[in-house]
């Protein structure tokens, strides 16, 4: 156990550090000067000079890259071109919405995706089972940010029941619910879309297998046999799925938070794309590998606690 | 019919036992009864309805497609009428199960004692401590080693026997009237089958209960039955005491069945022979010039862990193993799971990594450096697999299974190869005008059948087959061997027929080679091993084969039930086995001496 966590570790490090080499290239080989960006067409050659000094562009590439790499072992991930605040402090300023967000979607999508995946499987071939596959199949169709809209305009401009712009200002629990709950929804539907699919599939397996009839026949109700014995074994897969979308939540939560006008890393990344502030930029690719990296991480640990076949090598 | 030469009243009894699957009938009319403490043995081949009667009686057929009529009676009760949730109160009370594949019949993510327990939890109503003491006492019961630590373990952690103790602890748990065992002991070994009957008729003495015990293998019945049902497309053609069916079998099918049990196993001759010592290794064969002479083969697998994969030690999975196969002879390699005869398959094929020894085929000793000497090894060489299912390409017609190998080293092409292909399903007993069909339009033995003709396509010198016929049924699998040793005469090609039936390996080889950990232990002519077996694993290893008669019931020694942890093949790095050194019982019948 201990030298598999050293060695995922020791992976997760080599990840970050080719993730760190490759922005840093990306960001010094796309077109347009960072300085002229910052400064307009018609700066001067003299505050031009100033400020690839102050920035350190004048430097040799290979001094920029060791600075830059000791600079991101500490934390410091550089300042924003444009705020001209460090990179961290806003990214961290956003990160807890995106982060709420995409718990939220997560637990709500695995506890409506499970159950509504049981019992597809349990009502095979019958009427739940085409409608919960119908239903899927059209939440995986449907991209993040139509199912947002739609959302929106039922809900919040329809009906009123919510806050058309999710964004801050909410000084009570119940006023932030509010504000979060069509965003969560609309990512909820998606995680629910994928989490049902795979909990069909994966019990229609388990409940064909013997030790299920095994169950049957020492008299354990239908309901034991389907929540104890079967789903419990269903679990291996359901995470993998989880895992591997949480992924594709991240990146689905940048249209849905511009959809809501909410903030978080998703509008930050815009932000940044749009004007050109390239430390922000590689500053929050380098967050999103360090969360793609931990969530895999975290995936491979809860297989040992649901399945006690798994080892740690 | 019901509850025959007992006097008492069945525990239970099926009359008029139908069962249709949609609109297949699929158990016609059945009628059969047990009474307590007493055995039936229904005895079929696959698809003969005995299964699917178990399944009937404990209410599981599958919904909405199984239907069962006429009469399950539990003492005065029909199970037929009961509803769900009454049939739950019979199921693993009143009457219990025990399946056939130890590996996959406990849950794997759940421990060992909670699966027990949960019988003894819906029917008995234990809860806390009582529940561990009760299933801590099943676990003594049923001889598990250190129960009160065993009881927390997961399935996994356990071999097949003991996997198979567990669900018989299930299965008494609550006491029931019946035990319905359904092929209980098919997927284990010999010797831990027959200390799983034992174990079984001894919990039965105790406990009284009556045992259906489904089975194909007449040995089985021979050992543990006092009533037999022999049944056949879902029909009963046979019914009667064990020793009537045994001693006076009405019907041809029971008689082919009975006939298909290994005859020279249990007829040991008495006392020892004296054995002189020899030196060197057991390669004799038969006829002028061997066809494949194996030398000293060592496989080892490494055993890797730690933080950078350092190897820890090595699995000593084939050791030091000598043999040699003359033209036109089959030498059989028997032994139990895990001893290795598949791993020297495998070895010679280049399919597994060989740590030593010398291959020689029909004279070429074997470069596996070589791609020549790999290609012409490939081409005298053909392998036939256990599975029929997993062996053809289920996309590929099995015209074309056929001719891709030959077309791939160059044999024959075009017409000439197609013409081969016909000329080969004809000879193993296909039509040549089905080999645009796809595996699936054929039954197992017709798969086999396919796979003969595919090795036979090469015109190899040797086929070596794994398991050829074990998944097979009786009537099947004679008919398979018999094809077998009659394409040998005609093609006078040599088999290598690793398995570890021993009725099969009795009935096709000329030498049988006993492996026991990794090693050849014994090695000579047929009769001599299976008769006059000089090596003690041997005796175990033949002594733990079903009696073909009832009568030998008195005769044979007792099964311990006990519970020696297996050997552990693993050893460190650098390991070096004592060489070793042979006996010489008769005229090319070598025994290990023991070291």
């Amino acid at each position: 156990m201990v030298s598999f966590l050293a060695r995922r570790l020791g992976f997760a490090v080599v990840t970050l550090f080719s993730v760190l080499t490759l922005v840093f290239l990306i960001v010094r080989i796309l077109p347009g000067d960072p300085v002229l960006v910052i400064l307009g067409d018609q700066a001067s050659p003299a505050s031009v000079i100033a400020l690839r000094q102050r920035l350190g562009l004048d430097q040799p590439l290979l001094v920029q890259y060791g600075r830059f790499l000791l600079q991101a072992i500490q934390g410091d991930l550089g300042t924003s071109m444009i705020s001209g605040r460090p990179v961290t402090e806003e990214i961290l300023a956003v990160l807890p919405y995106t982060l709420e967000l995409t718990i939220a979607a997560l637990i709500l999508g695995a506890a409506l995706g499970i159950p509504a995946g049981v019992w597809a499987a349990v009502r095979r071939n019958r009427l739940p089972d085409y409608v919960l596959r119908l239903l899927s199949l059209l939440g995986l169709s449907l991209p993040a940010f139509v199912a947002a809209i739609i959302l929106l305009m039922v809900f919040a401009i329809q009906f009123r029941w919510f806050p058309v712009i999710s964004a801050g200002g909410a000084d009570t629990l119940t006023e932030r619910l509010r504000q979060m709950a069509l965003p969560t929804l609309a990512l909820a539907l998606i995680m629910m879309a994928y989490i049902t699919r795979v909990t069909r599939s994966a019990m229609l397996e388990v409940l064909s297998q013997d030790f299920v009839r095994t169950a049957r026949a020492k008299g354990a109700s239908a309901s034991a046999v389907i929540w104890s014995h079967a789903l419990g074994n269903c679990l291996i897969p359901i995470t993998t799925v989880i895992g591997l979308y949480l992924g594709i939540l991240i990146g689905n939560s940048v249209l849905t938070e511009i959809v809501f006008s909410r903030p978080g890393l998703g509008k930050l990344i815009l932000t940044a794309l749009s004007q050109r502030d390239y430390t922000l930029l590689q500053g929050m690719i380098v967050v999103y590998t360090l969360m793609v990296v931990v969530v895999n991480l975290l995936t491979d640990l809860t297989y040992g606690f649901l399945d006690p076949r798994v080892q740690y090598k | 019919m019901v509850g025959k030469n007992t006097s008492d009243k069945p525990v239970l009894s099926v009359s008029g036992l139908t069962i249709a699957f949609g609109s297949t009938t699929v158990v016609h009319d059945l009628s059969f009864g047990i009474a307590a403490g007493e055995t039936l043995a229904v005895v079929g081949e696959s698809g003969s309805g005995k299964s699917v009667t178990s399944l009937a009686i404990m209410g599981l057929l599958p919904e909405r497609i199984g239907r069962a009529s006429g009469s399950v009676k539990l003492g005065d009760r029909d199970l037929l009428t009961l509803d769900e949730s009454e049939m739950r109160s019979v199921r693993g009370g009143q009457i219990s199960m025990i399946f056939q594949e130890p590996m996959t019949s406990l849950n794997p993510v759940q421990r060992i004692g909670d699966q027990i327990g949960e019988a003894i939890r819906i029917h008995r109503g234990l809860k806390g401590a009582e529940l561990r003491e009760a299933v801590l006492e099943m676990l003594r019961k049923v001889r598990i080693p250190d129960p009160e630590e065993r009881i927390d373990n997961y399935p996994h952690t356990f071999s097949g026997g003991m996997r198979q103790r567990v669900m018989i602890a299930m299965a008494l748990a609550c006491n029931p009237a019946l035990i319905i065992a359904d092929e209980p002991t098919t997927a284990l070994d010999v010797t831990v089958q027959a200390q799983t009957l034992a174990l079984l008729k001894e919990l039965q003495r105790e406990t009284g209960t009556a045992i259906l015990f489904i089975t194909h293998d007449m040995g089985v019945v021979a050992e543990i039955a006092d009533h037999v049902l022999v049944m056949r497309r879902g029909r009963a053609i046979e019914q009667g005491t064990v020793h009537e069916v045994f001693s006076n079998p009405r019907d041809a099918y029971t008689r082919s069945l009975i006939a298909a049990a290994p005859s020279l196993v249990g007829k040991l001759a008495d006392g020892t022979i004296p054995a002189r010592g020899v030196e060197g290794v057991p390669l004799s064969f038969r006829g002028d010039a061997p066809v494949l002479e194996v030398r000293d083969l060592s496989v080892r697998f490494p055993s890797r862990g730690g933080l950078f994969g350092r190897l820890k030690g090595e699995v000593h999975a084939v050791e030091q193993v000598s043999f040699a196969i003359g033209k036109g002879e089959t030498l059989g390699l028997v032994g139990e799971s895990g001893s290795g005869k598949s791993t020297i398959g495998k070895a010679i094929i280049d399919l597994a990594p060989r740590h030593s020894g010398e291959i020689t085929v029909a004279g070429r000793r074997i470069d596996y450096a070589d791609p020549r000497s790999l290609a012409s090894l490939r081409r005298d060489v053909q392998m036939i697999f256990q599975d029929p299912f997993g062996s053809l390409d289920t996309r590929q017609s099995i015209g074309s299974a056929i001719i891709e190998p030959m077309q791939v080293h160059g044999i024959a092409s075009g017409k000439e190869a197609r013409a081969k292909m016909e000329w080969l399903l004809e000879r193993v007993g296909l039509d040549p005008a089905r080999a645009t069909s796809l595996p699936h339009e054929f039954s197992g033995g017709q798969r086999q059948r396919i796979c003969i003709a595919r090795a036979l396509a090469m015109s190899p010198k040797l086929i070596i087959a794994d398991e050829a016929v074990s998944a097979l049924d009786v009537a099947i699998k004679a008919q398979i061997i018999d094809l077998m040793i009659d394409l040998q005469k005609e093609f006078e090609v040599s088999y290598l027929f690793i398995s570890h039936d021993m009725a099969a390996v009795e009935r096709i080889c000329d030498r049988v080679a006993v492996m026991y950990f990794g090693e050849i232990v014994e090695i000579g002519a047929r009769d001599d091993v299976i008769g006059r077996p000089g090596h003690g694993y041997t005796q175990r290893l033949l002594s733990a084969i079903p009696i073909t008669h009832p009568d030998q019931r008195s005769a044979r020694p007792p099964q311990r039930v006990d519970a020696t942890p297996p050997r552990s093949p693993m050893k460190p790095v650098g390991y070096r086995p004592p060489p070793q050194s042979w006996e010489m019982m008769a005229e090319g019948h070598f025994i290990r001496r023991a070291s």
